[in-house]
């Protein structure tokens, strides 16, 4: 038996977790039912990523079960030319330069430039052109909607390619602030967490112990 | 009978195509199997959006439908929701190919779009994205055993096997440029009965 996982770094454990590989829930979890662990969540993913890289997996089709975690909507993804990969785009992580006062919004036009600001000079390179790129789409573009709807979309989406696919799936999420009905969440308020405001280690037990309830309550062992 | 359309330009025809409610395929499909429109397309769409209006806004409108007819869009297109209008914003370069790559067809000039045409665009997403969408509007269909014809506008390197590219329909201008003529509505709408029928879809 073979179960899928995919969402963020709630389920990759990488970073958070020593040994994550073994220590994390579903790790535990496919231990537990004698299955093998198929997981192909990153850290900093977001739900459009879910989507896409579902579309794409190539390894979904042989899992008995799944299980699917949505994260924070307000994360995206792009792919990125010069390093040949899909890079996570995180709230937070793309706000570390300042928005230099009077300059046109137009990153072109501060590329190679210097710029004073806050009595420090700030040189751009081109790694930080993005940095700006993201810093101006959460303080200009990115909406509340379109990130609740996002969710939305993508989680109808995937149910209808899980049905198609006869895949049994658990559809749970990390994000406390959600109105969707998921079937199972990781919540902050249950779940232990460490410095880095993830679950930590004894939590990952906890976390594998009741999704093993849930599965065992849906008769998911007979697959 | 209820017909689900949704698409970009070339489904809604209300900037080129006089009396456009009628002209349209839509309206001649519907019109010949006796079937209420239902045509959510927009000048401008992206793909995104019409996933978006399929899963999210329409989603329990499908279980009353008989069939849906998807026409998808340029795949370098997008969307946001802007605040200050309250209303889903149409992202469109004007220009069917890669804008990082032929900087002086891209119709935006300045701005943040400007900006993620050149620096965070790129073909690999848009193909991925489009074929994202491509099957997750066949599975939704599936699960509500609704019919579903696919169409597409004339993309550059289709990698996709849609019922239809609408392509080769006599257009507005000489040599197929501009959007298809009220006779190529026609010949579209057509084709598109016939494939209906062909293929039991009702």
């Amino acid at each position: 038996m073979k179960i899928y996982y995919n969402g963020c770094s709630n389920t990759e454990g990488r970073g958070h977790l020593e040994n994550y590989k073994e220590v994390r829930w579903s790790a535990q979890l496919s231990k537990s039912l004698n299955a093998e662990e198929v997981n192909e969540a990153e850290c900093g993913g977001s739900n459009i990523r879910l989507l896409r890289s579902i579309t794409q997996s190539k390894v979904i089709d042989d899992c008995d079960l799944a299980i699917i975690q949505f994260t924070f909507p307000n994360r995206t993804e792009y792919f990125d030319e010069d390093n040949n990969k899909y890079q996570t785009v995180i709230c937070g992580e793309h706000q570390t330069l300042p928005k230099p006062k009077g300059q046109k919004n137009n990153i072109l036009s501060r590329i190679g430039k210097k710029i004073n600001y806050d009595n420090k000079i700030w040189e751009l390179e081109n790694s930080e052109v993005k940095n700006l790129f993201w810093l101006d789409y959460f303080r200009k573009i990115y909406h509340e909607k379109y990130g609740k709807d996002y969710e939305s979309m993508v989680y109808t989406s995937l149910k209808a390619i899980m049905k198609e696919k006869c895949i049994p799936t658990l559809f749970i999420s990390c994000y406390d602030g959600t109105k969707m009905n998921y079937d199972f969440m990781m919540s902050r308020f249950k779940y232990p967490r460490g410095d880095d405001e993830h679950a930590n280690a004894p939590a990952q037990k906890m976390i594998a112990d009741d999704l093993l309830k849930l599965i065992y309550s849906r008769n998911y062992d007979l697959i | 009978m209820k017909f689900y359309f949704d698409g970009c330009s070339f489904t809604e025809a209300k900037a080129y195509l006089r009396d456009y409610e009628t002209q349209r395929f839509s309206g001649k499909v519907c019109r010949h199997f006796g079937a209420e429109e239902y045509n959510f397309s927009r000048s401008g769409a992206s793909n995104l959006r019409i996933l978006r209006n399929i899963s999210v806004d329409n989603y329990n409108f499908l279980d009353e439908c008989d069939l849906v007819v998807i026409q998808m869009s340029f795949r370098n297109r997008t969307e946001w929701y802007s605040d200050e209008k309250q209303e889903w914003m149409r992202v469109n370069p004007v220009y069917v190919g890669n804008p990082k790559k032929d900087k002086e067809e891209c119709h935006i000039k300045e701005g943040f779009w400007h900006d993620y045409y050149m620096e965070v665009y790129s073909e690999t997403q848009a193909y991925a994205y489009e074929r994202m969408v491509y099957n997750n509007i066949k599975s939704i269909c599936k699960s509500k055993s609704v019919p579903l014809v696919f169409l597409s506008v004339p993309n550059p390197n289709i990698d996709i096997d849609y019922d239809f590219v609408i392509k080769g329909y006599p257009t507005e201008f000489p040599n197929g440029r501009g959007h298809i003529n009220s006779l190529g509505h026609n010949l579209l709408a057509k084709d598109i009965i016939n494939h209906i029928k062909h293929e039991n879809l009702l």
